[in-house]
């Protein structure tokens, strides 16, 4: 998965080049022209302390950090069809460069990361490890399908506040987590947005694993559907697919011509079905979403043209090789100490929540206990990156943490993924908070750069 | 009434694979008395070789393919070789017990070989597309439609009119008398083990292109050819192979079916056991001193 | 075999027992009960030693490790409840199913639901789930039991795939309403509440301990009593039993149930168990798993169930914890099931012993004067 620098470089000055005519026909999605999104947020780049430097981290100091390690937890699920490790490695690899330049005052971040098989008594019992057993003080990074609903209590309990990539909806309402990414049901959301503007009509269907809480996922498409007039519908598949074209006719049956379909599954595993639904030629049956996960370049590599501008995916973040100063830096550190990682949005996701945690911890001024790590991670605010459509913060102070609301759409084109829509805001529906979390961001001031 | 056509396109290609697997089975149990239930595991681990070899690219692609193939005549001969004497005056019980052990050890060591991250393989013959009464055929379907009666038709053929395949059956209705005839017992299982091992390979290379590369799933799709060989009786080459074609096409056409389509899979399952119910209810005499 | 054999072999009711004599080493672990019910003397060391370690391990263990292996060891007593089913079930009654792991989803889902509907106290709830179980199970083998063996063991195989899908659809109960009471907006993972006396780690690990006792008590009661030599006559000959009065279709259904009540008891303690339970607990493989580790274990000792739960949930935690990949595990227990039917019908419980025995005797060999009962057995 290695890229070539320069290269990247190269095709990010060509595309800020022609960033200007990204919202016109050009890369359209079937049938009609994309309209422009009516919400749009102004995006930020990296500006202020907050940028790092070619080959730092961290406090950048470029000598090794040799003092007590300060211990950082994670935990990520791994079965086969949801393989979330991405993140948690891209966040040691970032912490691995902060070890490089300094640590945090001298001592080293030791990070524990663990994997999961969404059993709920694993994860209670790595829970307890992490915390009692190998006492982190903190814990960063962590991506479950189901770990917010376990954990929940045992966090609050023991004090912890998390940085994590949310999946699960239960990420996104308790004071104990807040997610550096939207999670699916935001994400599937933004895909219907973008499905609409692009001229579904009629249904849109949205499809995610068949895990326990993705119904509730699914719930936002749907109700955003009815709030259009249309209809929604609900499916559940087991991953990993194993009868893709399959599926992939009933999408098409269930939406109808002209519909909407919102895919929710992570990259290596809608990658069979998107072919699938090449092979059977129907491409142009339906408009093509989808959340976030598929947001990677070595996907739209094995995707042929008549996939571009055809499968609108909703990035939670910018674009990988958008040759803004934050993504860069992100894909030196990915490439030097994790190189495996593929470049994607898990990777973003895992990056911000090492640079975010960082950060936090470089701030406090006593010692480094439980309390003040988490005390400083709940009190960030106004975390501003190239990366992202809008400054992040931990706490919303409404009781529920959607932090990262905002955000674009890009598209294959050519063996590559390029932004097809400006940041919009995701909608606000009557299930979802963010009516609420947006009121009180404008009135504390949590996210304004 | 949901536009069934694509859905019966895509059973029946899935169905003869089905149907082929299970006719492998049906030989093999015919030959030898071990139901041999690690069938998908060793398909499985097949087309993961055979994937391997087309990622490291170092023979021409048709030789990774031929390697599914002969590994899986390969895995089951050595077992046959190795396991079949000791549990040959086992009962059926033991003896497919046993392959349980087999599947454990092919699903282990795939996942640790292989289980780290997805694979996918394509073969040339799912490029070739046609269109069908509206609907869209692969090569591969095709392939798999028409080697499924192939196999069945030459397996009948073969037990019918050669030595070896008079001698597979006469181990079939009496394995000591057919001993003591001076037929060559274990060399005629060996053809029977490597026989059924080679349609394994065959299926499991097939299977991973139309359902995809999946270590447990491709494991456990040895469940629907089971079933087919069980409403075959474990004796009736044709019924199987009827049978293969009945359960991939109606698991398919139910997916068109919103209100069913989560309950698809329970297809195989269910008929299998609507079998075996049926065959409880028709008390049979058992031929005198068949038990092996 | 050209058809399924319904009238069943000989061989069929004692499967494991039933090696040919050549291969079949003296003094082997066939099971102590004969037709007429004789069985050995229990050795009172023996016992004591039993009862000795079962007090350290309620009273002494909890205080020394802690909580990650705690939660691990409450899992190994609940899940040696289903071992010792199942154990039951291969090495008295002669049959095998493969569908033991669903009949513990199936107890913690009927416990789950029952608890969001009613407010029964949670000895009823794991009874209740126990004995639903338990006539579920009975369901699945009732059709079966006409057929020999390996359909049995098919049917079983069918049954749990179907359990499977139909769980992934109907989820486990969270306190939504209808039937499967599974509402999206509840939590992804259930959980049971557990009983006032036993809220703590510690209490409830105790609560497991006193009810894997009483189920095997339970074995002991059945294994010693009627239905155990009713099973014992049933394995020796089918013909003859049936000569000698016993009814065969009940007592093999009744082992079936047997096993199906305790499966259906470990789901319900399962969860209450930390961290709840969801549908990725039960993948089918898991079934396979079950059946190597009691295979194993030992299934014609009560002790060989404790060893395979020290199999399934122990092992799996130490290698994680030494850093060793669990596929290797998955490779052992394929390994384990070939060596059991070839060589040591009586799995660890019985072979680990004897090979200990011939140690010591080689040792002592080396070491000091031949003594009476040195000579090595007959292989």
């Amino acid at each position: 998965m290695k890229r070539s620098l320069l290269g990247l470089i190269a095709v990010g000055v060509l595309l800020l080049a022609s960033c200007g005519d990204d919202d016109d026909g050009g890369e359209d999605a079937s049938p009609d022209e994309t309209l422009a999104p009516d919400d749009t947020v102004a995006p930020v780049t990296g500006s202020g302390n907050n940028v790092q430097a070619s080959g730092e981290c961290g406090a950048g100091t470029g000598e090794a950090a040799t003092g007590e390690p300060i211990k950082i937890g994670g935990m990520a699920t791994n079965i086969p069809g949801v393989d979330f490790t991405w993140i948690t490695e891209m966040t040691g690899a970032y912490f691995e460069c902060v070890n490089d330049n300094g640590g945090i005052n001298g001592r080293p971040i030791e990070y524990i990361a663990e994997e999961e098989q969404v059993d709920p008594q694993q994860i209670a019992s790595l829970a307890v490890k992490l915390v009692e057993q190998d006492q982190v003080v903190g814990i960063v990074g962590s991506t479950s399908l189901i770990e917010c609903s376990v954990n929940d209590d045992y966090y609050g309990e023991q004090g912890f506040h998390l940085i994590v990539a949310g999946v699960a909806q239960d990420c996104f309402s308790s004071p104990n987590f807040s997610a550096v990414n939207m999670g699916p049901y935001y994400s599937s959301l933004g895909g219907a947005q973008a499905a609409l503007r692009a001229g579904a009509e009629g249904t849109i269907v949205v499809v995610s694993p068949n895990q326990p809480g993705f119904d509730l996922i699914n719930s936002g498409v749907v109700e955003f559907a009815e709030e259009n007039d249309m209809e929604g519908v609900s499916i559940l598949e087991d991953v990993p697919i194993n009868d893709p074209a399959g599926l992939a006719q009933r999408l098409v049956a269930e939406a109808g011509d002209g519909g909407g379909v919102v895919l929710d599954f992570t990259g290596p595993t809608v990658l069979p079905l998107l072919q699938a639904i090449e092979q059977q030629g129907l491409i142009d049956s339906v408009v093509w979403a989808s959340s976030t996960p598929p947001n990677d370049p070595s996907l739209a590599a094995e995707l042929s043209d008549a996939w571009n501008g055809k499968f609108l995916i909703n990035a939670e973040f910018n674009v990988l090789d958008s040759g803004e100063p934050d993504q860069e830096h992100m894909n030196e550190v990915l490439e030097q100490y994790a190189p495996d990682v593929p470049l994607s949005s898990f990777a973003q996701m895992g990056y911000l929540a090492g640079r975010i945690a960082t950060d936090a911890l470089l701030s406090i001024e006593g010692d480094i206990t439980k309390e003040s790590v988490n005390e400083a991670f709940r009190g960030v605010t106004n975390f501003v990156s190239d990366i992202l459509c809008a400054p992040w913060y931990y706490d919303s102070t409404t009781g529920s943490n959607v932090s990262n609301n905002v955000d674009l759409t890009v598209a294959p084109e050519d063996g590559n993924m390029v932004q097809v829509e400006e940041c919009f805001k995701i909608t606000d529906l009557p299930g979802n908070p963010l009516d609420e979390i947006r009121a009180a961001e404008e009135e504390n001031g949590l996210n304004t750069g | 009434m949901p536009d069934l056509k694509p859905f019966l396109v895509l059973g029946f290609a899935l169905g003869g694979v089905f149907a082929m697997s299970g006719v492998g089975l049906v030989v093999l149990y015919r030959a030898t008395g071990v139901l041999n239930l690690a069938y998908g595991a060793i398909g499985a681990t097949g087309a993961l070789i055979t994937w391997s070899l087309l990622d490291a690219g170092w023979v021409p692609d048709w030789v990774a393919y031929l390697a599914c193939i002969v590994f899986g005549g390969a895995a089951t001969l050595l077992y046959g070789v190795l396991f079949g004497p000791p549990f040959s005056a086992r009962d059926p019980l033991v003896k497919a017990t046993a392959t349980l052990g087999l599947l454990l050890i092919l699903l282990g060591a795939m996942q640790w070989v292989w289980g780290r991250d997805p694979h996918g393989i394509t073969l040339p013959t799912s490029r070739w597309n046609y269109d069908l009464f509206d609907a869209r055929v692969s090569g591969t379907q095709v392939i798999g439609v028409v080697f499924a009666i192939v196999v069945t038709t030459g397996t009948a053929v073969f037990l019918r009119v050669t030595k070896v395949g008079t001698a597979m059956r006469a181990l079939a209705d009496d394995r000591e008398i057919t001993a003591t005839l001076g037929v060559p017992v274990r060399r005629v299982e060996a053809a029977a083990w490597l026989g059924s091992g080679l349609v394994c390979g065959g299926a499991g290379l097939l299977l991973s292109n139309l359902v995809g590369l999946d270590i447990v799933g491709l494991t456990f799709l040895v469940i629907p050819a089971l079933a087919a060989a069980l409403i075959g009786r474990l004796h009736s080459l044709w019924v199987t192979l009827a049978a293969g074609f009945l359960i991939g096409i109606v698991q398919s056409s139910l997916t068109a079916f919103s209100e069913v389509a989560e309950y698809r899979t329970l297809t195989p399952f269910v008929l299998a056991i609507l079998a075996l119910l049926w065959f409880a209810t028709r008390r049979r005499q058992t031929p005198a001193g068949s038990s092996r | 075999m050209s058809e399924p054999d319904v009238q069943a072999s000989d061989e069929e009711r004692a499967p494991l027992a039933a090696t040919p004599a050549s291969t079949l080493p003296r003094g082997e672990a066939v099971p102590p009960e004969t037709i007429r019910g004789l069985r050995p003397r229990r050795d009172p060391v023996r016992v004591l030693v039993g009862a000795a370690a079962l007090a350290f391990v309620t009273f002494g263990l909890p205080g020394m490790i802690d909580r990650f292996w705690l939660q691990i060891v409450t899992s190994v007593v609940i899940y040696s409840i289903v071992t010792l089913g199942l154990g039951l079930l291969i090495g008295r009654a002669g049959m095998v199913s493969l569908c033991q792991f669903l009949l513990l989803a199936i107890g913690a889902w009927v416990a789950l639901r029952l608890d969001f509907a009613t407010s029964l106290p949670f000895p009823l709830l794991v009874l209740s789930a126990g004995v639903v179980t338990g006539l579920i199970g009975a369901l699945i083998g009732l059709p079966a039991l006409r057929l020999s063996g390996l359909y049995l063991a098919l049917i079983t195989l069918m049954a749990a795939g179907a359990i499977t899908v139909v769980l992934r659809i109907a989820q486990f109960p969270n306190g939504g309403g209808g039937f499967f009471g599974n509402s999206a907006a509840g939590g992804a993972s259930s959980r049971l509440p557990r009983p006032a006396i036993a809220t703590g780690d510690t209490a409830y690990f105790r609560y497991c301990i006193a009810v894997a006792v009483l189920m095997f008590l339970l074995a002991l009661w059945h294994v010693r009593g009627k239905p155990g030599r009713a099973w014992a006559a049933l394995r020796q000959s089918q013909a003859t039993a049936i000569a000698a009065g016993v009814n065969v279709t009940l007592y093999r259904l009744w082992a079936f149930a047997l096993a199906s009540f305790m499966a259906g008891v470990a789901g319900a303690l399962l969860a209450a168990a930390s961290g709840g339970v969801n549908i990725n607990q039960f993948p089918v493989q898991n079934s396979i798993l079950l059946l190597a580790v009691v295979l194993m274990g030992g299934v014609y000792s009560l002790g060989g169930a404790v060893v395979a739960a020290l199999l399934l949930r122990l092992l799996p935690a130490l290698l994680d914890d030494w850093g060793v990949s669990t596929e290797l595990l998955t490779i052992l227990f394929g390994v384990g099931i070939l060596q059991v039917l070839l060589t040591a019908p009586g799995g660890l419980v019985d072979q680990v012993p004897k090979d200990l025995a011939n140690l010591g005797r080689g040792l002592r060999r080396l070491v000091g004067p031949r003594r009476a009962g040195d000579e090595a057995p007959p292989p």
